[in-house]
């Protein structure tokens, strides 16, 4: 099973059921912060599927401790 | 109904003691096996000692600024950008964490328990119980680990008394053969992968101020000796060469179980204990995740960024937990210094920094801003 498809299916669904609460809310910072993060995890399940580079963060990590050597 | 706004300090330190216990009862044997040998038990107390000067640490800047959770003293201090920025370094550290935590999930369920089923699958069921635990907030998590608290310490008890009678006193001689230097490393090397810093997110919802810190380093302590036995049982039943080679030793402990043919088989125990606990530590960093982000961008409500967190926690699990020896290489050599940066270098440096603007300089405190109150808001009667 393709596990990216399964998880792009329920993340297309998410602001389905989110704006309407978002809009209610009022609070524009909120849809903002919402639709990015929510972008965020929608352009890493397309590149998943695509088998584009991903998010590494412990190479991240490792690069970040390199910059401080000894 | 009353309403419950807080939390007590029995359920704060339940949260530290799974906290500690989750994922690290798995795999700190073999870690502590390898470097400190047959003193590994010895490098376990010592790394209950650090986490305890850890916590002392985390209660002393929680006492300069109280009532505040970790991000708002990041800002408190540093000001408020820098304290932004120092908050989203926490999320990525935390989100580090999150990822390789579910990935260490998939591996051992699919490697171990269930053969014939599919990481993906273990990850997305567990990511939906952390999903419907983040939902309903910190306050019902810490009534849940009051429910599962008796069960972890029975099964836990059962599972060491079952042990005793096939323990070789020799194993675990001679000691400190090596001197101190290896099991200090290993001290502090095990004492860096309990995270107990991400509690002082949730330590102002604890209304009393002697309870709560002493719930936090009772919690720290008593999960720490829990190790500290299984990593001498470890030693003591299965020896040096098979702690050190497996790669989850208390599972291959609780498997050599066998008292009079009548009770064997009974891993199973050791899994619950450990996906009970596990379930506190990936609700907690979850909750501390969504409370980092309403932190820094001032949200009104934090539950509508929980399914698409969820989302990248789970991509990031497929691409962080590769496998066993790509995420050993990282433990070795990146991890200590990484996780030490968050844990030890700077909250030193902001008690520091603290201490001498509250004392010296007599600095206003400012008062809790959103966090705890936004906390008490992110809960259900």
């Amino acid at each position: 099973m393709s596990w990216g498809l399964f998880l792009l299916i329920s993340l297309i669904l998410v602001p389905v059921f989110e704006t309407p609460q978002l809009i209610k809310l009022r609070s524009p910072r909120d849809l903002l912060v919402f639709f990015g993060i929510w972008a965020v995890a929608l352009a890493s399940t397309i590149g998943v599927m695509a088998g584009l580079p991903q998010w590494r963060v412990l190479d991240w990590a490792r690069s970040f401790i390199q910059l401080f050597p000894g | 109904m009353k309403r419950t706004t807080g939390i007590s300090a029995l359920q704060f330190f339940i949260l530290t003691f799974g906290l500690t216990i989750g994922t690290s009862i798995l795999v700190t044997p073999s870690g502590m096996a390898h470097i400190a040998r047959e003193d590994a038990w010895i490098a376990s107390l010592i790394s209950m000692l650090i986490n305890l000067l850890m916590v002392i640490l985390y209660i002393a800047l929680a006492r300069l600024y109280p009532g505040q959770t970790l991000y708002e003293i990041l800002e408190s201090v540093t000001g408020k950008w820098p304290g932004k920025l120092l908050t989203l370094a926490y999320l990525f550290y935390f989100i580090s964490l999150i990822g390789t935590l579910l990935g260490n999930l998939g591996f051992f369920v699919s490697g171990e328990v269930m053969p014939e089923t599919p990481p993906e699958v273990v990850q997305i069921i567990f990511l939906i119980a952390a999903i419907i635990s983040a939902r309903k907030g910190i306050i019902i998590l810490a009534r849940v680990g009051e429910l599962f608290f008796p069960w972890v310490v029975v099964l836990l008890l059962v599972l060491v008394l079952a042990l005793i009678p096939q323990i070789e006193w020799n194993y675990i001689k001679p000691v400190l053969e090596d001197g101190w230097m290896p099991v200090l490393h290993a001290g502090l090397q095990s004492s860096i992968f309990q995270e107990v810093i991400v509690l002082m997110v949730f330590l102002p919802l604890v209304r009393q101020n002697k309870p709560r810190e002493r719930a936090y380093l009772l919690g720290i302590a008593a999960g720490d000796l829990v190790l500290s036995a299984i990593v001498l049982l470890s030693v003591l039943v299965l020896g040096i060469e098979q702690t050190e080679n497996s790669t989850f030793p208390a599972y291959a402990l609780a498997k050599t179980i066998n008292i009079g043919n009548t009770l064997q088989r009974v891993e199973g125990m050791l899994i619950t204990i450990w996906i009970l606990t596990y379930f506190i530590k990936i609700s907690v960093l979850f909750l501390s995740m969504l409370q980092g982000l309403r932190s820094i961008f001032g949200l009104k409500r934090q539950n509508h960024l929980i399914y698409p967190l969820s989302a990248l926690f789970i991509i990031i699990a497929w691409n962080t937990y590769i496998n066993t020896v790509y995420v050993n290489d990282i433990i070795a050599t990146v991890w200590m210094k990484f996780a030490s940066l968050f844990l030890l270098v700077i909250p030193a440096i902001l008690y520091v920094t603290a201490l001498v603007r509250v004392k010296l300089l007599k600095q206003k405190r400012p008062e809790p801003s959103s966090g705890s109150r936004q906390q008490e808001s992110h809960k259900t009667p």
